[in-house]
């Protein structure tokens, strides 16, 4: 884009069309090998991004994992506990169970919630390709 | 040899370094403690000392003490926005002892005190405490309003209701248990694998090998799951700040 702009027709004093030519085509060599390196460190730079999201994704399915067992192993235990107290044995047990399952998801559901709403807070912050084109 | 064939459960035991009592309970200084107080005294020590300069082009250690400060308070703010950032000491306390407790256990011959589900559950239930008391502070009681969605028709609140009291519930366990969990595994299965590099002879260069990158994974992990606690003790706390659902 900023060097081709002024490949007008009109002949320029003092540049030959061989030239212009061997310019013009030092001027596309330098854009493409420019170009190459922005892409390259735009994409680097976007995942080096300093976030306190960009754990790896075995942390963040870690996170979510143990919800899962706490969940149905304190549901499980509220249950048998009722359970003891009323006289009930299974039924309790198993209620709480689901209970303590679904109590997890729902808390996964809030947390990846909040972090996803981050996230994009985050990307419409700051513009994914940095805009380096002046306007000249 | 002794100390290489013992278990790999053997890391974690609690040794008394001074016996003491108070109001018949047993409160000796532990080998636990012990950490938590070097812990403590290092990250004072360290901000202490990197900010004394209070240069306004910082050296090398000022600049370390600054990212680590912003990193946090930039999570802070952007989970619990300004009017979050009162808060912004306790998190930043929360997240330097538990990375300091989890970094100095990677060094060989020491404890890593959160490795103690006891130790990682008093902190998750003290931000539990301070979520649920920030909570009716700040909207009264009608912050138990977070377990009744608005828009529900009332059959399901039958059920609703004791989902979200239930998952309410167990955020200290999972939270402790988290991190608990992560650092125990994380140091059982480097003295497993140490146990083979010694046992294998010669052939002992392959988990040796192993375990030089599972150190490096390691240090990942206690930097990570440090972290994961403060962000969740965030999310948390949001909560208790602004009860959106």
């Amino acid at each position: 884009m900023a060097g081709t702009d002024d490949d007008g027709d009109s002949p320029r004093g003092t540049i030959s069309p061989a030239e212009r030519d061997a310019f013009r085509k030092r001027a596309k060599d330098l854009e493409n090998r420019l170009g190459g390196v922005t892409k390259k460190r735009t994409s680097r730079e976007r995942q080096q991004r300093p976030s306190p999201w960009s754990s790896p994704a075995a942390g963040r399915a870690m996170r979510f994992a143990v919800e899962l067992v706490v969940g149905v192993a304190v549901g499980g235990f509220i249950g048998w506990f009722l359970d003891g107290q009323f006289g009930t044995r299974p039924w309790l047990l198993v209620v709480f169970v689901i209970l303590g399952f679904a109590a997890a998801i729902n808390n996964i559901i809030r947390v990846a919630r909040e972090m996803q709403a981050e996230t994009e807070a985050r990307q419409r912050a700051t513009p994914a390709v940095p805009d380096n084109e002046d306007d000249d | 040899m002794a100390i290489i064939a013992a278990s790999p459960m053997e890391q974690f035991k609690i040794e008394r370094i001074s016996d003491l009592e108070m109001f018949g309970m047993d409160v000796s200084f532990t080998n636990s403690s012990m950490m938590m107080v070097a812990s403590v005294a290092l990250i004072s020590f360290f901000m202490i000392l990197s900010m004394r300069g209070r240069s306004l082009v910082p050296n090398r250690v000022q600049s370390i003490a600054e990212m680590i400060y912003e990193y946090v308070a930039d999570m802070v703010r952007s989970t619990l926005g300004e009017k979050g950032m009162k808060f912004f000491p306790w998190v930043f306390s929360l997240f330097s002892f538990i990375l300091v407790l989890n970094l100095l256990g990677m060094i060989p011959g020491t404890f890593t005190s959160t490795s103690h589900i006891i130790v990682t559950f008093a902190l998750a239930a003290m931000v539990w405490i301070v979520v649920t008391a920030v909570g009716f502070y700040n909207h009264g009681i009608g912050f138990l309003k977070m377990f009744v969605p608005a828009g529900v028709p009332w059959p399901l609140l039958l059920i609703i209701v004791p989902i979200e009291i239930i998952s309410y519930l167990i955020r200290p366990i999972s939270h402790s248990v988290r991190l608990f969990a992560n650092m125990m595994a994380g140091h059982t299965l480097l003295k497993v694998f140490g146990g083979f590099v010694v046992s294998l002879g010669a052939f002992g260069i392959a988990p040796l090998l192993f375990m030089v990158a599972f150190t490096g994974l390691e240090i990942l992990v206690a930097f990570l799951q440090a972290l994961v606690f403060a962000v969740l003790t965030c999310i948390y706390l949001n909560d208790g700040l602004n009860m959106h659902h």
